[in-house]
């Protein structure tokens, strides 16, 4: 085909032409090497090569092919029937595999759908073949059509294997249901023909040797039987004539009754041709006596059987005896014409079974049925040619009529084999034997229709075996191709094995391979990014690390970065030892940092800021964030986590609170003043009146203690002014607690009272519940109420300095609101422009003078209500601004 | 209240009145200034200091605290003059704890002492303001 094709490659249709014409011839010459079966089957392959280029050929063409390499079944049965069937065979195939289907499948399809009913019509309609060999056939040619197909499969896989790499890739991989089929069925198929072909001779052999050895035990008998019989007569009738002459008798009497049923006469003739003696007419005419007479007359000759043609009435050779005579000196012969069926009756009292379709034949020239026997076998006999016929004493003779065609398959059925023997006594003649090869053959023929029915049964369970476990292993594969194809990255380069021969597992090994480098080349980015990340992990402020979590619970660390010893002085193994954490932590952010991270859920990002020993002993503020997720383990759950020094931040927020205290200490600084001012003024006026007195002498003890008292009590005034601004000297450090909110707005309007009330600022706390507590320190409650107070008092004055002399009120409320606690403080000042509002919580946000604020109060007062877990807002209101608190009730 | 008139009535002329709001300091106040030799009144409410003042034309200086609960200093001086007949002089001085309060252009010539008091300057302020209401 190589050749085929380089030769022809101008026109694709007329190339096509002539591969397909090649290939029929070849396919043509492998068909004249037919596989004898015995009986008359062949079973031919040349088609198998056809089949071979299912894939490769176009429909028309590899019909075209399997129309030429059929031709050969004309030639070889001498019908076209078994050339179409063949034909269309190969188109049906050609046709519905290019949709995919297995071509074995399509095969047996074809033989079930199709083959079946055109053999029933061609060989048993249009030929009359008898039943048994009608489904011979149709279970040999579907057997040979399909062991055809698979052989072509074979041939395909084989040209695939042994194609060089790189080579005819378009020729496409064989799917795992053919490949399977083809497989299942060579496997039973191909040494089945083989032991057939090797079998079939010498059971044929065998048969053929049995129908001889019947032959010729039938010949013997007949032979001897007729010899004896003949001799025994001979006697009979000489010892008969021999008496009637010496009694000078004419022979009016007749035969006596024991010869009269077998003879119908006897005359006794001279060599003259006188008759000497004779019954009443034999039927035989009298030249006929005397020609056998004159032949047969005289001593020394032995006794004879002649034929002769009877007297007109029937055109029958009759037997007639002729017995060598001496009737009174003179050489006479005894003649006498056997009686209608007398042989066959001789024949039947002594062994019926051995006359069957046996014949005496003179000089194999008429032939003499020795039992009832078909007309139409002994017209057989006598077209078979003499030469032939002699033939028969030393060998077998098979003769058939031939009644459709030449097919050996009916030769065989109506072959006859015959055997001829010499008859003792009876020189000229023989007896000759014809036996059916009929039984043989159709015990034969039942036997292979056994099998052949038993192997299409096969090919047929195959091909549903196969197409189910193809399909199911076809999904299968394809899971696996599919499987594989996810490992793949889209896009990659698709690898290839070539000698992989089905496009199943092609199609996966492609995957698998592209997978495999897909994974090698991820492998190898990951590494990098693995040592990427190791770099950034290690040289990054933070500590990255990972754990398992069990029972929602922080369980081993599986990962910890570097940075921890850089961090808090541990190295990783002494991290990873169980408790350390809780060791580390410090004991009052403990419980704290449990409620935390003791509910991990799947999804959930947690997170606390807290303080942890470093290994010199003092403690760092960590801010430790932990994202947890799901693990493929189910019910498990694996955390990452990133833990930052915060240490500086923390220094940072509380100098800024401080700063912020400070702020707030300046903006009451005038109102703090006043009130300081009006003790320090008693005082002073009071002990410089003292010493005046005393100066001058008037040292009136009561008067004396009464105005020292007076003096100390004021001093004690002061002090306690000085004792209510402890906030600003104060940096937070005890436990949160509960505390009650009017407790802690009350303290702050101590503080602030002298300001507000040098500025005119009202302060409205009629709606302060008493006894709402939340978990806070007090402290930094109080710079929250003070930083807000003190923005209503300022914009309050802002409005009394922009010309608006109504007086400055401020309005506190405490509430419980279901789960919360709620403080608002409400001014009637200049509230707070919307351009500003979303900003007013930003560090160092000021709409102050560089002197009047730093711009942290509201950013701190948010952190401080956000870390207790609470909200603060603003808004205007018709009066001016007004800042609600929520927090969480303490329980 | 009834302090105060009784000591107007004590002395019979007052050369002085002091008003502040902080009853405490009233008696130190008085007994400072008569050892330094002045005739004061005190007064605590100064809704009712300008009546005094106008009652007892004795008085030439009216010393007055600012931040005061129902009246503040500034506007006692506003009325007190408003309220002076014609030909009569008073002299006033502020007396003030408050280090930041503002005064207004109108008595910005007011000498303001800030509590607690240099004793000696506001002795020599009251002399010369006496001084110059004779």
């Amino acid at each position: 085909m190589t050749i085929g094709m380089r030769l022809v490659p101008v026109n694709r249709q007329a190339r096509d032409i002539v591969i397909a014409l090649v290939l029929g011839a070849a396919g043509f010459l492998l068909n004249m090497l037919e596989f004898q079966l015995g009986w008359g089957l062949h079973f031919i392959f040349g088609n198998a090569l056809i089949f071979a280029f299912i894939r490769a050929l176009r429909p028309q063409s590899l019909m075209l092919a399997a129309s030429v390499s059929s031709l050969r079944s004309v030639f070889l049965w001498k019908h076209p029937w078994a050339w179409l069937i063949w034909t269309i065979e190969a188109g049906f195939i050609a046709y519905l595999s290019r949709k995919k289907a297995s071509p074995v499948r399509v095969d047996v399809l074809f033989w079930v759908l199709i083959g079946t009913p055109l053999l029933i019509i061609s060989y048993g309609m249009v030929m009359d073949m008898d039943r048994l060999s009608l489904l011979l056939v149709i279970a040999k040619q579907a057997t040979n059509g399909v062991l055809n197909v698979v052989l072509g499969e074979i041939i395909y896989l084989a040209a695939l294997s042994l194609k060089a790499p790189g080579q005819r890739s378009d020729w496409p991989k064989m799917p795992i249901e053919s490949f399977l089929m083809s497989l299942l069925l060579a496997i039973i198929l191909i040494p089945t023909t083989a032991y057939l072909y090797i079998d079939a001779p010498s059971r044929e052999q065998a048969a053929r040797a049995r129908v001889e050895d019947a032959l010729q035990k039938r010949l013997q008998i007949t032979g001897a039987i007729v010899g004896t019989w003949v001799q025994s007569r001979a006697d009979v009738l000489g010892m008969f004539v021999d008496g009637q002459l010496a009694f000078s008798k004419a022979g009016a009497d007749g035969l006596p009754e024991s010869l009269g049923r077998e003879f119908a006469g006897a005359s006794v003739v001279d060599k003259t041709g006188a008759t000497l003696w004779a019954t009443a007419s034999s039927g035989i005419p009298h030249s006929a006596l005397q020609k056998l007479a004159s032949e047969y007359a005289g001593s020394g000759k032995r006794v004879h059987l002649a034929a002769i043609r009877g007297d007109g009435k029937t055109s029958e050779q009759r037997p007639v005896l002729v017995i060598p005579f001496e009737a009174i000196g003179r050489p006479a012969a005894i003649i006498a014409p056997l009686r209608q069926g007398a042989l066959q009756r001789l024949l039947s009292e002594t062994d019926g079974q051995a006359a069957q379709d046996t014949f005496l034949t003179h000089d194999f020239a008429h032939f003499l049925p020795l039992s009832q026997a078909d007309p139409a076998s002994v017209r057989n006999l006598q077209g078979i040619p003499e030469s032939v016929r002699r033939s028969a004493l030393n060998s077998n003779l098979v003769i058939s009529n031939v009644a459709y065609g030449n097919a050996i398959m009916s030769d065989l059925r109506d072959a006859r084999m015959v055997r001829a023997s010499a008859v003792a006594g009876l020189p000229d003649w023989a007896v000759f034997s014809v036996s059916s090869l009929a039984p043989e053959v159709l015990k034969g023929r039942e036997g292979q229709l056994h099998l052949f029915t038993a192997l299409c049964t096969f090919a047929l369970l195959v091909a549903l075996f196969a197409s189910f476990l193809s399909k199911r292993t076809e999904l299968s594969f394809r899971q696996l191709a599919q499987s594989a194809a996810d490992l793949a990255v889209l896009g990659t380069r698709r690898e290839k094995i070539d000698s992989l021969v089905v496009a199943e597992l092609n199609e996966i090994s492609g995957k698998i391979a592209s997978a495999g480098s897909t994974v090698s080349r991820e492998r190898g980015a990951l590494a990098s990014y693995q040592r990427r990340l190791d770099s950034i992990a290690k040289h990054a402020p933070i500590i990255v690390y990972a754990l398992d979590v069990r029972d929602h619970k922080k369980a081993e660390l599986t990962y910890v970065s570097e940075a921890l010893e850089t961090i808090l002085g541990y190295s990783r193994g002494e991290a990873a030892t169980a408790g350390w954490w809780s060791h580390a932590i410090h004991p009052e952010d403990y419980d704290r940092c449990l409620a935390v991270f003791g509910n991990l859920q799947a999804g959930r990002v947690v997170e606390a800021e807290y303080r942890l020993r470093h290994k010199l002993g003092h403690y760092v503020w960590v801010y430790d964030t932990l994202a947890v997720e799901a693990n493929s383990a189910p019910g498990q759950c694996e955390a990452v986590g990133v833990v930052i020094d915060i240490s500086d931040r923390k220094a940072a927020a509380e100098q800024l609170m401080q700063a912020d205290k400070m702020a707030s200490l300046g903006r009451m600084i005038s109102g703090t003043a006043h009130e300081l001012n009006q003790p320090l003024n008693f005082i002073k006026v009071a002990a410089t009146n003292l010493r005046e007195h005393a100066r001058r002498g008037r040292l009136d003890a009561d008067r004396f203690i009464a105005r020292l008292d007076n003096i100390l009590s004021h001093v004690n005034r002061a002090s306690a002014i000085i004792l209510q601004m402890r906030v600003f000297g104060r940096i937070p450090r005890e436990t949160p607690s509960p505390v009650d909110l009017k407790a802690t707005v009350d303290a702050v309007l101590t503080m602030v009272t002298p300001q507000l009330e040098l500025d005119g600022t009202r302060v409205d706390t009629s709606e302060c519940g008493s006894g709402v507590k939340v978990r806070a320190l007090a402290i930094l409650l109080e710079q929250v109420f003070l930083n807000l107070i003190l923005n209503a008092n300022d914009a309050i004055r802002a409005r009394h300095n922009a010309g608006d002399p109504k007086e400055g009120c401020i309005k506190v409320s405490v509430a419980r609101r279901e789960w919360l606690a709620r403080v608002t403080i409400e001014d009637n000042g200049i509230g707070l422009s919307s351009d500003i509002l979303p900003l007013i919580f930003e560090p160092f946000f000021t709409t102050k003078l560089p002197k009047e604020g730093t711009g942290l109060g509201l950013s701190i007062s948010y952190g401080i209500v956000r870390d207790l877990g609470g909200t603060i807002r603003a808004e205007n209101t018709p009066q001016g601004a007004r800042f609600t608190i929520d927090l969480p009730l303490a329980e | 209240m009834k302090i105060v008139t009784e000591r107007a009535g004590q002395h019979e002329a007052p050369q002085i009145l002091l008003v502040d709001d902080e009853e405490d300091i009233l008696p130190e106040y008085q007994d400072f200034l008569e050892l330094e030799g002045f005739e004061s009144a005190m007064c605590s409410n100064p809704e009712e200091a300008a009546q005094i003042a106008l009652d007892h034309p004795s008085i030439g200086l009216v010393i007055t605290d600012l931040r005061m609960g129902k009246l503040d200093g500034a506007s006692l001086i506003r009325r007190l003059r408003a309220m002076l007949p014609r030909g009569r002089h008073v002299e006033f001085i502020i007396l003030t704890g408050d280090a930041t309060s503002h005064v207004n252009d109108d008595i910005a010539h007011i000498p303001v002492f800030i509590k607690p008091a240099d004793t000696d300057a506001l002795v020599a302020e009251i002399r010369s303001a006496l001084a110059r209401t004779q």
